[in-house]
């Protein structure tokens, strides 16, 4: 029933269906990418920064690659590094955030503070230093950016043990002697899940960005290509040639944005105080 | 409120402690070998190698390392530039300033922009120029800052040439007093409407949500009852209610302004800390590095300390939670 619920609220919410649906369009560009792209994403061809034409949709860069077959390719690496540093910060938090709230006391306290002052620290110049020190394969780079970002999940999974543990379903399943690893488990965290993945999807939209940055910098994977590599390429050709660096990064642009449409959607769905209509009409 | 403040103030140290430790600590656990960059020969002599281990003191454990670190930080001192061999500090100090015009005109306009145009749209709610600015907001909080930055620069300094492409002044006319401000005003417009356009859409969507929840209030609907007028009520209860959350944001961001301008600093060649910070990291200068880091994370520290306090002092209420 609560399924049911929170689907209708989503349709509700402004953007929540456009948003999904733009990701089930990206979705499927990246499954059938070399059935779309009509080139091979790093094939060279004899076009050097040749305007967007019908032979090629978005023009060709400076080695003559063919924009519209990266940008086709580049969607696997964004949703790739967006979805994976997500889901690690994702469990990462959950798992913390549902300790520390369930346990309290001075397991509570110490966790608390840590998260505190991780989310004070600013994460894109510490992932920037990892990546740099410890090299840049997009393994890598995914793993970083969810091992830096999950406080916030870890706060907002807290909260939510913090209220459930006193509910008396949890309370129920103390008294019948279920172990706290299977009441956490079984309990705390499936009912405390959502807003969880309402920030997760949030997230996805910023790790995305977090990596389309570090592309920018010279620092991505360099056997992949992404569009932020792309717009780090084009950049010196900006003048001459704009195609080579615009229409990667209006693909970072949509990405993005169906990312935040669905996690507002979500966060809509999830928050009954969230009215359609105010007071002041 | 004297023990509100000295809370914070601890947790404030605490960070810039801990921040100070997770950077010296991966930067020292790290691969690679700053001597080897330092010598600047592929097979330096042993002697070399001893020598220059025992002048950066990078011969000892690296807890002492830090502590030393900390040990000279008392002192005002930052140590010294392993590429260039000049003193951290100044090198900083002299990249900051750059930055913080840069960062602070940026910060200023996005939050006005964004105020402003979020009550607004919560005032008019559901209507067509809410949807539409909503959409904007959208939009310009998806760009990628550099992406965007890269545009406008395509547009108005290519295309259009009304603005110069990139740099803090002309070189060719160097100018003096009020021509020499009017030059770093016009080669500043371009970098700031990036960052604001950016930042913009944070304040619109709290300012925005933050008005129509008080708009929702109980009170609200009471002086509407009792005849008072909506923009009477607006600016003397709604504003000052909702204001609350966008100050905080604005602590928030005047901290992370350093580092976020980064990447728009090296789009447009500005002379500030962010291309310093890049070529930091690239020639693995450990004592730069470290120096930077402490400098963003004791600024986001003491914005985030300054905007608690200002927020209780506006809402009284915070400091007993």
């Amino acid at each position: 029933m609560k399924a049911t619920y929170l689907w209708n609220r989503f349709r509700q919410s402004s953007y929540g269906l456009v948003g999904l649906i733009l990701l089930a369009v990206i979705l499927m560009v990246a499954a059938f990418a070399p059935f779309i792209a009509p080139y091979k994403p790093n094939e060279l061809t004899n076009d050097l920064l040749a305007p967007p034409s019908f032979k090629h949709f978005l023009g060709t860069d400076h080695l003559g690659r063919d924009v519209f077959s990266g940008v086709v390719y580049g969607s696997r690496v964004s949703l790739l590094v967006g979805v994976t540093a997500a889901i690690i910060s994702a469990i990462l938090g959950t798992m913390i955030g549902a300790l520390a709230g369930y346990t309290g006391g001075i397991v509570d306290e110490l966790i608390s503070k840590f998260v505190d002052i991780f989310l004070m620290i600013p994460t894109f110049f510490l992932i920037l230093i990892v990546v740099v020190l410890y090299g840049n394969s997009l393994f890598y780079i995914m793993l970083v950016i969810g091992g830096t970002i999950w406080p916030a999940n870890a706060r907002l999974m807290r909260a939510q043990a913090l209220t459930l543990r006193e509910r008396a379903f949890v309370k129920a399943a103390i008294t019948l002697g279920e172990s706290q690893f299977r009441i956490l488990l079984k309990h705390i965290i499936p009912n405390g899940i959502y807003p969880i993945i309402a920030n997760t999807t949030l997230q996805m939209a910023g790790a995305i960005l977090t990596e389309a940055g570090l592309s920018f910098l010279g620092l991505g994977d360099p056997n992949t290509p992404s569009w932020g590599k792309m717009i780090f390429e084009g950049r010196s050709y900006i003048q001459t040639a704009w195609w080579t660096s615009f229409f990667p990064g209006s693909a970072i642009v949509l990405t993005v944005m169906a990312f935040y449409f669905i996690g507002d959607g979500l966060n809509f769905a999830l928050n009954p105080k969230l009215k359609e209509k105010g007071a002041w009409e | 409120m004297g023990r509100f403040v000295l809370r914070r103030l601890g947790t404030m140290l605490l960070t810039i402690f801990v921040v100070l430790f997770i950077n010296f600590a991966l930067i020292h656990l790290a691969p690679g070998d700053p001597i080897r960059i330092l010598s600047g020969l592929d097979n330096p002599s042993e002697e070399m190698i001893q020598n220059l281990r025992e002048r950066y003191g990078l011969d000892k454990p690296w807890t002492i390392q830090f502590l030393t670190y900390l040990k000279q930080l008392a002192h005002g001192d930052l140590g010294r530039s392993i590429i260039n061999d000049q003193p951290v500090g100044p090198q900083i100090f002299e990249k900051l300033t750059a930055t913080l015009v840069l960062t602070l005109t940026a910060t200023i306009a996005a939050f006005v922009l964004g105020t402003v145009l979020g009550t607004f749209s919560a005032f008019h709610y559901r209507s067509k120029l809410d949807a539409i600015l909503s959409f904007f907001a959208y939009l310009f909080y998806s760009m990628p800052s550099f992406w965007l930055g890269l545009m406008l620069m395509l547009v108005f300094a290519s295309w259009l040439k009304i603005l110069p492409t990139s740099g803090m002044v002309s070189l060719r006319e160097q100018q003096q007093g009020l021509g020499y401000v009017l030059d770093v005003v016009r080669h500043l417009i371009l970098p700031s409407t990036t960052l604001a356009l950016v930042y913009a859409p944070v304040y619109y969507r709290i300012t925005r949500a933050s008005v129509i929840q008080t708009l929702d209030e109980d009170f609200v609907t009471t002086f509407l009852a009792t005849g008072l007028s909506k923009s009477q009520i607006l600016r003397k209860y709604v504003l000052r209610n909702a204001i609350l959350p966008t100050v905080t944001m604005l602590g928030l961001h005047l901290g992370y302004v350093v580092t976020g301008a980064a990447l728009v600093e090296i789009v447009f060649a500005w002379p500030g800390m962010g291309r310093m910070m890049l070529d930091a990291v690239f020639r693995r200068d450990y004592p730069l590095l470290t120096g930077i880091y402490l400098m963003i994370s004791v600024s986001v520290a003491i914005a985030i300390f300054i905007t608690d306090i200002i927020y209780s002092v506006l809402d009284p209420r915070i400091r007993y939670s």
